[in-house]
């Protein structure tokens, strides 16, 4: 029972820390992208 | 008078009298098996880059058995189980690889060498264009990882060692190297051993799984190319940096393996050449062949004559089956999430041997209809991969000790 309990545990905790990776990529790519948009607008 | 006697010129060939019966009939099965192992990789059927190597190693040292003393029988090639430290400077200089043992192997220095390259060979914009769904399905092709777990369990594999053996679920061999050195020492050459055996078949028995699961029409869906933006060197530099500390900052046990895949990423992106050729050519390469020498003199009869080696081979093929079923049915949710635009073979992706699924995805498309382009999804899917199978390897050696 425990084995499965760790087992469940670790996956939880592995699909809620990638998907926050995901939403980092995300914010990262969008930041940088909008920078990128200003710089040129004001060049 | 000159007292000639044979078994002691030929030792290889006295040693094998000299043993019990099972440990001669295994050193002759292991002899033929790295012969098996070299003839497989010479023709490519197994990975030549691993298997040649570690074939050599394997019947080297299963004939290469001599006396160390009047009772003792061993090899001058490594000696895996020295501990303390007089007799290890002892054995540093007679056995001719116990260096790049004890500096590399122990200590996990070759899996980090290994992802360093990976990470050099890794093109992270599919995963910066797609980060969720490449995501999803990387965590569904997890599920041998976890699966395993808990009938390993139950197999009679204390924690580290069933911990160990279903990371070769994730399909990625530096990773079990490292899991295994940490969690389960004592099997760390057959966890290893079996992981490295599995990943190259994988291009062999995956595309059987696909057939066996997605019908030839769901292979031939077209996948939108047209929605992958342009990512730019430094975006994925950024994303490098920063994904790289906030997980050394979860995980401090897994950061060495979080430093060498992201450091390869960025010197990647970076574009400095000559770091790019050392670590793409120079370190992956001399690290690949050290890791199957190694591995294969590891592989010693006394090492392998073990019970839980047979359980360890059923529970890596099972690891690996249920996340390549896993990924697949991952893909089949996509599919039905974007209401029949996702080609569920994508799914098989998720499973982190870069690049091998991700090709092997990409030809059962091809197959099923040669303008079925899938790969930019399926290497979005595969690093993906490489970060989730870091991710739980990260949670296992965190979580494993407190639970002992």
């Amino acid at each position: 029972m425990l084995s499965i309990k760790t087992a469940l545990m670790v996956y939880f905790m592995g699909s809620v820390i990638s998907m926050l990776v995901a939403l980092m990529i995300n914010i990262i790519y969008k930041i940088i992208k909008r920078s990128d948009q200003s710089a040129t607008k004001s060049a | 008078m000159f007292n000639f006697n044979f078994f002691q010129i030929f030792q290889g060939i006295g040693t094998l009298f000299e043993t019990d019966l099972k440990t001669t009939i295994a050193r002759i099965v292991l002899i033929f098996l790295g012969i098996f192992l070299v003839y497989m990789g010479t023709k490519g059927t197994l990975e030549p880059l691993i298997m040649i190597p570690m074939g050599f190693g394997m019947s080297t040292v299963n004939a290469a058995v001599l006396y160390l003393s009047a009772s003792k029988v061993g090899t001058i090639i490594i000696d895996p189980n020295v501990s303390e430290m007089t007799q290890l400077i002892n054995v540093l200089q007679i056995d001719f690889l116990q260096p790049i043992y004890t500096f590399m192997f122990s200590n996990g220095l070759v899996a980090c060498f290994v992802f360093m390259g990976i990470g050099v060979l890794s093109d992270i914009s599919f995963l910066v264009a797609k980060p969720f769904s490449s995501m999803f399905i990387a965590l569904c092709a997890e599920f041998g990882t976890i699966a395993t777990f808990p009938i390993a369990v139950a197999m009679g594999l204390n924690f580290g060692q069933a911990a160990s053996v279903a990371m070769v679920g994730g399909a990625d061999g530096p990773m079990v190297l490292y899991t295994s050195l940490i969690l389960a020492k004592e099997y760390f050459v057959p966890i290893t051993i079996v992981a490295y055996l599995y990943l190259s078949l994988t291009y062999g028995g995956y595309p059987y799984l696909i057939k066996l699961l997605v019908p030839k029409r769901l292979r031939a869906i077209k996948m939108d190319l047209s929605v992958f933006p342009e990512v730019k060197s430094g975006q994925k530099i950024a994303f490098s940096i920063v994904v790289c500390t906030v997980l050394s900052l979860l995980f401090p046990m897994a950061a060495p393996l979080f430093l060498s895949f992201f450091l390869g990423v960025a010197i990647r992106e970076s574009g400095i050449k000559q770091y790019v050729a050392f670590l793409e050519n120079t370190l992956l390469y001399s690290s690949t062949f050290f890791l199957g020498l190694v591995l294969g003199v590891l592989t010693e009869a006394n090492t392998i004559m073990n019970p839980t080696v047979l359980k360890i081979l059923v529970l890596g093929i099972l690891s690996l089956l249920l996340s390549g079923i896993g990924g697949l049915v991952g893909g089949y949710i996509m599919y039905f999430i974007t209401g029949g635009k996702y080609n569920p073979t994508i799914g098989i992706a998720g499973v982190s041997c870069v690049p091998t699924t991700a090709k092997v995805a990409q030809k059962l498309c091809s197959q099923a209809n040669p303008q079925a382009f899938i790969l930019p999804y399926a290497m979005g899917a595969n690093i993906s991969g490489v970060i989730t199978t870091a991710i739980l390897a990260g949670v296992y050696v965190s979580m494993i000790p407190y639970l002992k």
